[in-house]
């Protein structure tokens, strides 16, 4: 059976608040997983004092359990594939700003943090 | 509802809108009518004036006792209550300087620092780079009032480069209302800087037996109250000073003495700003922010392993599973309880 | 019952409260059970500590567990390690007032030995809370007023806006109210006299009102009219006979006053009113010069024809009267050129050498506290700011607080705490009146 890295809503309601967990395809969305790998806070936040309006997003994530599950061939879902790309554990799937040959130079940074985890 | 009879005083088309000539001459007319009413009652109705009372048969409510008197100090003794005193001084009940409230004198109005004195403080800490324990000591200002005098001269600062008007004309008033405090050698201390919390556990007698030989000190008493209780002299919020005192009761010179008080201060505040910068960096380090468009995304590395023995550690990371959810029980608290 | 057993304290800046504050009784000595006392010193505290706040929330906040503070002279600590309390205890070293070298060293020095006043701490959780904090740093006239701009969003806790008035403070929290809110709430109401607005008003409603009050009412009506006129006197006469209109100077008044409100409205600056609009105002202006050219004459025309054409005058400036924005927009300008004029008027007076250089002094500070606290009609309380009336009686700052008025911030330095013959919460009450609302709370604490 197929075993993938996806989103499990828990939260409110207006107040979404995922959980990032490794868990069979089969089984329902909010069931016990077979491991907690991380969170998802999809709600912006602005910083205290920051007139700029600038917002951030809150991810935790266990970086060495998603490599080794991506590693073992565990499918991430879309969502998941993009934040897992952010850190370079995956290849971004869809990059629509960039030419072929800015996306090649970007396998480097991307290679950078594996680096660091495995050490 | 009493019966209402459309009397010749005002004209129902202008009931509405009352120019103030009409409304005091009905007020009047009605004065002369009713003159047999006591005299606080019609004082009164001219200063408020209520047109529908013209129409009704029924007679007005009198004011009782309380509220007779209750007019009567308003407008006679009450009136100097009314504005400021214009002296830059307080302007309490009784004529009182600090009791603000005249049957508790266990609350005192202490005074507040001047602008100048906020001025002052600000420039020693940010052009002048004095410690804050040194700032406060020389001061006899509370640390926390210190750090938070600066702070909010920084808003303050920032305020002015932007070109956000000020409440000045609400702060002057206030000031000038308030008992205010200059800071100078010849000003009295302005509060206590050396406040230590009193504990619970050290509110109680305790019987300690000792032998009479023993020199029993602080950290003795500190020990007899509790393991965790700590002794006075750590408990200080600048210790620092209790060495100056001791430097100068061996004979050393007060400046020498006062170099040297400056210099640990320095340090104290050197090693806490480390501490703070590491615990910062610390945190930093396990983050990757990774900019899109639009949001930052800022990743925290965590291990995930840390879910106890049956996974339901309470340190775990995420909404853990058959773990019941108390967020929205009785008595728990739904609002945010800190702001960072 | 007593009058005075029934006042009850409040939370705000209110004159009757003040009274009340004035006149309130230390508890009377009457006899009765500790539980009925114990009620009374719960509901009269109650009233005034977090009377908006429901009961069960605040024994939620209750804690018996009462602060209070020591302060330690470093020189004592220095000189003492503490042993020389207990130093012969026992062994009959003790005290003799005849001998100064037995008296025992004690911190602080001289101070003489003041009760710390636990029990009017009882109430030290509720200044925790945001509205009642921004009410104690005086940003607000009452308590509820606090609440109310903390639900509005006009406070913010640590430059995040915080709209839950229950958030409890904790130290070193800098909370921040918007200016505007302040200034409306420790100053004075604006006027909306009705002079005010009649003068604002166009000509049109001048003489709808004439018309109304010559509409021949009785003779009573007449006198009150009578006295009423000494303000809009002008407009009363429209509609009688022309040789009376022609005679009496109101009239062409009222046409003056149709007319510079006509060249106002095309004056103003809110540039986009439209070309039908100009047209329709240069139309009425004129007819206006006509109407008054013809009453200088005094000609022969009739009444009433008079009387309609003045009405249609106004009927049709009404229709072209600016909107309350642009109103206002008109104001401004206005006054913004007024006081440009009064300035060019003070530069050129300062040209004068006759002017001291004291009086030149007292002129620049009059002209620096006007651009500080200026006149400005968009604002929602009186201009020039003033404080409220019976505020002066109300203002302190308890010392766990540090305010910047200018700024309208404060930082919440720590709880408030007791020390030695102080306690910081400020509570009206006396201490037995505490002391029995503690006693209250702890049979449920």
């Amino acid at each position: 059976m197929v075993v993938k890295i996806r989103l499990a809503r828990f939260g409110r309601l207006n107040k979404p608040f995922y959980n990032i967990v490794v868990a069979q395809a089969r089984t329902a969305r909010n069931s016990r997983p077979l491991e907690v790998i991380g969170t998802y806070d999809p709600v912006p936040k602005p910083d205290s004092y920051d007139a700029s309006g600038k917002l951030h997003k809150d991810i935790k994530l266990d970086i060495t359990r998603a490599r080794y599950w991506v590693g073992v061939g565990a499918q991430p879902t879309d969502t998941v594939w993009r934040l897992l790309s952010m850190v370079g554990i995956l290849e971004p799937k869809h990059q629509p700003h960039r030419t072929p040959a800015q996306q090649q130079s970007t396998t480097p940074p991307a290679a950078a943090p594996a680096s660091t985890a495995a050490a | 509802m009493p019966p209402r009879i459309h009397s010749s005083g005002c004209p129902p088309l202008l009931l509405n809108c009352v120019p103030e000539s009409i409304s005091s001459s009905c007020s009047s007319s009605l004065a002369v009518r009713s003159s047999s009413r006591p005299l606080a009652w019609m004082t009164a109705q001219t200063q408020s004036p209520r047109c529908a009372n013209n129409f009704s048969t029924t007679a007005p409510r009198g004011l009782n006792k309380v509220q007779r008197k209750m007019r009567e100090w308003i407008k006679g003794p009450g009136q100097q209550f009314a504005e400021p005193t214009g002296e830059g001084k307080p302007n309490y009940l009784m004529g009182s300087t600090d009791r603000p409230f005249p049957i508790n004198p266990l609350f005192k109005s202490q005074p507040v620092l001047s602008d100048g004195a906020r001025e002052k403080i600000y420039s020693a800490v940010m052009e002048r780079g004095m410690p804050l324990k040194a700032v406060s000591a020389r001061y006899s200002v509370d640390m926390r009032r210190v750090a938070a005098v600066v702070r909010m001269k920084e808003v303050e600062r920032q305020w002015e480069a932007s070109g956000k008007p000020f409440a000045k004309p609400y702060a002057k008033a206030i000031q000038g209302m308030l008992p205010i405090q200059h800071l100078g050698p010849d000003e009295p201390a302005f509060e206590p800087i050396n406040d230590i919390h009193v504990h619970s556990y050290t509110m109680q007698q305790v019987f300690q037996p000792a032998a009479e030989s023993k020199h029993f000190t602080r950290v003795d008493a500190a020990k007899a109250f509790g393991e965790h209780i700590l002794p006075a002299d750590e408990k200080m919020r600048i210790p620092e000073l209790i060495q100056l005192e001791r430097d100068l009761e061996l004979g050393i010179e007060p400046a020498d003495a006062n170099k040297k008080f400056l210099e640990a201060t320095r340090e104290s505040e050197k090693a806490f700003a480390a501490t703070k910068e590491a615990q910062l960096q610390r945190e930093e380090d396990r983050k990757t922010r990774v900019e899109s468009g639009r949001f930052e995304f800022r990743f925290e590395r965590i291990n995930a392993g840390a879910v106890g023995h049956d996974g339901r550690a309470r340190g775990a990371v995420g909404w853990r599973y058959g773990v019941p959810f108390n967020d929205r029980k009785r008595g728990v608290v739904k609002i945010p309880t800190k702001v960072e | 019952m007593d009058a005075d057993c029934e006042m009850k304290l409040r939370q705000t800046w209110n004159k009757y409260n003040l009274y009340n504050l004035f006149a309130y009784k230390k508890t009377p000595h009457i006899v009765r059970t500790h539980f009925q006392q114990k009620w009374a010193a719960k509901a009269a505290t109650r009233g005034y500590h977090g009377e908006h706040i429901k009961e069960r929330q605040w024994q939620h906040m209750f804690s018996r567990r009462l602060l209070s503070v020591v302060d330690m002279d470093p020189e004592y600590m220095a000189k003492h390690d503490g042993s020389e309390q207990g130093a012969g205890r026992g062994s009959g070293r003790d005290w003799k007032p005849d001998d100064p070298t037995t008296k025992p060293a004690r911190n602080g020095g001289s101070k003489s030995a003041l009760p710390t006043p636990y029990m009017n701490m009882t109430y030290a959780p509720m200044e925790r809370r945001l509205d009642v904090a921004v009410f104690r740093a005086l940003f607000a006239s009452s308590a509820r007023q606090a609440r109310q701009f903390v639900v509005h969003g006009a406070v913010k806790v640590n430059g995040m806006k915080m709209k839950y008035p229950g958030y409890l403070l904790n130290p070193g929290d800098m909370f921040q109210v918007d200016p505007d809110k302040v200034m409306l709430a420790t100053g004075r109401k604006k006027e909306t006299s009705f002079a005010k607005q009649k003068t604002a008003k166009s000509g049109a409603a001048l003489a709808r009102q004439a018309k109304i009050e010559a509409a021949g009412e009785g003779e009573e009506a007449a006198t009150e009219v009578d006295q009423a006129s000494t303000k809009s006197g002008e407009a009363v006469a429209e509609g009688e006979a022309l040789d009376e209109i022609a005679a009496n100077p109101g009239d062409v008044a009222t046409l003056k006053k149709l007319l510079a409100r006509a060249k106002f409205i095309a004056d103003s600056p809110s540039a986009d009113l439209s070309a039908k609009r100009k047209k329709a105002l240069r139309t009425v202006m004129k007819d206006v010069r006509e109407l008054m050219k013809r009453l200088g004459k005094a000609s022969a025309n009739r009444a009433d024809t008079k009387g309609n054409l003045v009405d249609d005058l106004t009927a049709a400036l009404s229709k072209l009267e600016l909107s309350p924005a642009e109103q206002r927009e008109a104001e401004q300008a206005e006054y913004k050129k007024e006081a440009e004029a009064d300035e060019q008027k003070t530069l050129a007076r300062k040209g004068i050498p006759m002017l001291s250089d004291l009086e030149r002094k007292i002129l620049e500070e009059s002209m620096a506290r006007e651009a500080e606290n200026p006149r400005d009609f968009s604002k929602p309380y009186a201009t020039p700011w003033q404080p409220r009336r019976y505020m002066s009686p109300f203002v302190f700052i308890p010392r766990y607080l540090e305010v910047n008025q200018n700024i309208c911030a404060a930082v919440y330095l720590r709880h408030p705490v007791a020390r030695q013959g102080l306690a910081e919460v400020p509570t009206p009450f006396e201490n037995l009146t505490n002391q029995l609302a503690f006693n209250w709370y702890l049979r449920r604490g």
